[in-house]
């Protein structure tokens, strides 16, 4: 399936101008997009997976949902990661 | 001793006496600094239940050791006292170039009893204390402040930590003030100061401490900045590019940022498309003349704003908002009028109000105006109503400049209207009375327990699990069991920043594991993995037991209903979230070493070395 994301985190990488389209295989939740949007940025959001797992959180489609939300074709995404301080 | 000048300042203002001591190398090595040392010297120097206005009461000014030592992002100074907010202990930090020049005028610590009879400020010369009038500063807002200092002095470069309006006016939402925008601002240690008319603590000098192995802070020092051209440069391009404030528009829409005072849903609420205006990048364009960076710290997180020719007055150096400013002064009154909320967030820099507090307090009162709890005649007329811009200006405006009604009603923040005006309870977002972060509590049991069971409770900046894990999966951060012994390792590594005088942006740039290495680098001490661990408990249990003597037991850390989703939000990501704090807070308690009463255990004490405070918390 294709689903369309971007990204507001400290790093947005290939996934950066506005609404760009990713394939998942069928089945997969928002855990799986975040772990590949992850993997596409390698060593650049200084810190490991599962700290990142730890301070993401998605949009589908205008609701900010838990990471076990199964993703369909079409669905807009976006990731947020938040930041401390100020 | 390497680390620190071995001198400790204690000032009474009602006589103008001085006195010097040596500050104790075992003192220096189990509390290392800032509010851990403040802690321990303050619990000796006040005596139990002070009220924060007495002039038995201290304020402290104090250094960490990392300050001045040419440590990267080692420019944290702290500023203590007990709280006008919630009559316990409080500490708060600020950055900028106070801290380094605060070293080297040749003190680890300055401790300030007494009342002046008329405004002063002090002088610390190189060691040398001079009491000064400042009769004709009384009045004036910071940044022309620091310039009548700085030109009375004939000395541009000496630094100056200072009040406010809002501190001279003893408002519980007072800050320290340094640099023109940095600011010491929680917990109301501003009042404190202008209880004691001491408009300003000014330092210069020339002295250094010595460091115990140079060598490893250069190379440390050489691998971050090789770090920040090759593997961390991402990290320059966003933290260091935008600072706080880059996190500013995932946070609002991630429903951790306060939408329309903490009861609204992202993209419900308050819209993607709305949220794009807090977009740091949106933010800096037209607006940002140039960077900012704290002493000696390589990422520069911050910016100058010059904003002319807008529907606010034209400002010629206006900090960049911090993080927290921006949701406070935009999504939480629901509206993304992001010139209105630089002219706020400038505003409270200059009268020297804490922003976090100030924008809750505001939104507090558009919420109930908005709901008919609040006349308009109770804000001068103003319809200080959801999304009106406008109208928060004029409120923020009535606030520093002491004016009517608004003024009168919110200038000691909204926990305080809320009590004298015996409503309005429901829509405050507090801890102990004080507001809250813009992190959402309702998002991990973890952060819940941070600010509400914590020695200065509502502070995001404190220790715990639960602000890393907020955005997670449920299963970890509403997990409540067996959460023990993590929650206490992070307080403990927080405890230690912040005694080291660290900023807590230290970890973008280099690894947590250093900050054992660099503080054993500059103090020569060495502490197990295990003595380490125990320094951070030790500052956190010191800080505790200030308030603990005083009296200050669980059921007196309190929280507001809305914090833990009572009555429940019903749209968005929080829709049905129930904030279990308190069976986070018993493991906590438990892990920590503290009785179920939040009070520390004798045998906690007694591993601490701490056998000072048994007679006074356990009397029997």
């Amino acid at each position: 399936m294709e689903i369309t994301v971007t990204v507001r985190a400290m790093c947005s990488g290939s996934f950066a101008s506005g609404y760009a389209p990713v394939s998942l295989p069928e089945g997969a939740r928002v855990r799986d997009l975040l772990e590949q949007y992850y993997d596409s940025v390698p060593g650049q959001l200084g810190m490991t997976k599962e700290e990142f797992l730890q301070s993401a959180s998605a949009a589908v489609n205008q609701n900010i949902t838990g990471h076990d939300t199964p993703l369909q074709d079409g669905d807009k995404v976006l990731i947020l990661q938040t930041a401390e301080g100020g | 001793m390497y680390g620190y000048l071995g001198k400790l300042l204690f000032i009474d203002l009602t006589d103008q006496s001085v006195e010097v001591r040596d500050l104790d190398e075992k003192m220096a090595r189990d509390y290392l600094g800032g509010p851990a040392l403040g802690a321990r010297i303050l619990y000796d120097e006040m005596p139990a239940n002070t009220p924060w206005d007495a002039p038995e009461s201290v304020l402290g000014f104090v250094r960490g050791p990392l300050n001045g030592a040419s440590a990267f992002f080692g420019s944290r100074w702290t500023v203590v006292s007990k709280s006008p907010v919630y009559n316990g202990w409080n500490d708060a930090n600020g950055g900028g170039f106070f801290g380094p020049t605060f070293t080297a005028a040749g003190y680890d610590g300055v401790f300030i009893r007494g009342i002046s009879e008329a405004p002063v400020y002090i002088f610390i010369d190189n060691g040398k204390v001079e009491f000064r009038d400042a009769t004709h500063l009384w009045g004036l807002t910071t940044m022309p402040t620091e310039a009548a200092i700085r030109e009375e002095l004939g000395d541009p470069n000496v630094q100056v930590a200072l009040i406010g309006p809002a501190g001279e006016r003893l408002s519980h939402m007072a800050a320290v003030m340094n640099d023109s925008h940095r600011a010491a601002g929680r917990g109301g240690s501003g009042a404190v100061m202008g209880s004691k008319r001491l408009k300003a603590l000014v330092v210069r000098g020339s002295q250094h401490v010595e460091m115990a192995d140079r060598s490893i802070l250069d190379r440390i020092g050489r691998t971050t900045v090789e770090d920040m051209k090759g593997s961390k440069a991402n990290i320059m391009a966003n933290r260091g590019r935008f600072g706080t404030a880059g996190g500013a528009m995932g946070n609002v829409l991630a429903n951790n940022g306060s939408i329309k005072n903490w009861a609204g849903a992202s993209h419900t609420d308050f819209t993607e498309e709305q949220a794009e205006a807090l977009n740091a990048s949106a933010l800096d364009e037209g607006r940002r003349v140039r960077k900012y960076a704290c002493a000696a710290c390589p990422l520069g997180c911050g910016a100058i704003y010059e904003v002319k020719g807008r529907e606010v007055p034209d400002m010629e150096h206006a900090a960049r908002p911090e993080y927290e400013a921006i949701p406070g002064f935009t999504s939480m009154m629901q509206h993304n009028d992001v010139d209105r909320m630089i002219y706020c967030n400038h505003l409270c820099n200059e009268y020297g109000f804490d922003t976090i507090s100030f924008c809750g307090t505001v939104a507090w009162a558009m919420e109930c105006l908005s709901d008919g709890v609040l006349k308009p005649e109770d804000l001068d007329g103003i319809d200080l109503r959801w999304g009106n811009a406008k109208a928060m200006v004029e409120v923020s405006e009535r606030i520093c400049r002491d004016e009517g009604n608004c003024a009168a009603l919110l200038k000691n923040g909204s926990q305080y209207a809320a009590d004298s005006i015996k409503a309005g309870h429901y829509a405050l977002f507090c801890a102990s009375g004080i507001e809250l972060a813009q992190h959402d509590p309702r998002l991990a049991c973890g952060l819940g327990r941070t600010y509400q069971y914590e020695p200065t409770p509502g502070r995001h900046v404190k220790g715990g699990r639960g602000l890393a894990i907020r955005l997670g999966p449920d299963e970890i951060k509403y997990n409540c069991r067996m959460i023990g012994f993590d929650e206490v390792t992070e307080v403990s590594k927080r405890e230690i920043v912040n005694a080291s005088g660290y900023c807590m942006s230290y970890t973008y740039l280099m690894g947590a594991d250093l900050m054992k290495n660099v503080i054993e680098a500059v103090t020569g001490f060495h502490y197990t993995a295990m003595e380490f661990r125990m320094l951070g408990v030790r500052s956190f249990i010191m800080r505790l037991c200030f308030g603990a003597r005083d009296g200050l037991r669980r059921s007196d850390y309190t929280i507001s209903p809305r914090c833990i989703s009572e009555p429940k939000i019903t749209t968005g990501r929080l829709a049905g979230i129930v904030l279990d704090i308190e069976s986070y807070a018993d493991g906590f308690m438990d892990a920590i070493g503290c009785t179920p009463d939040f009070i520390p255990k004798k045998e906690l004490l007694k591993l601490l070395e701490m056998e000072f405070v048994i007679p006074d918390l356990y009397p029997d």
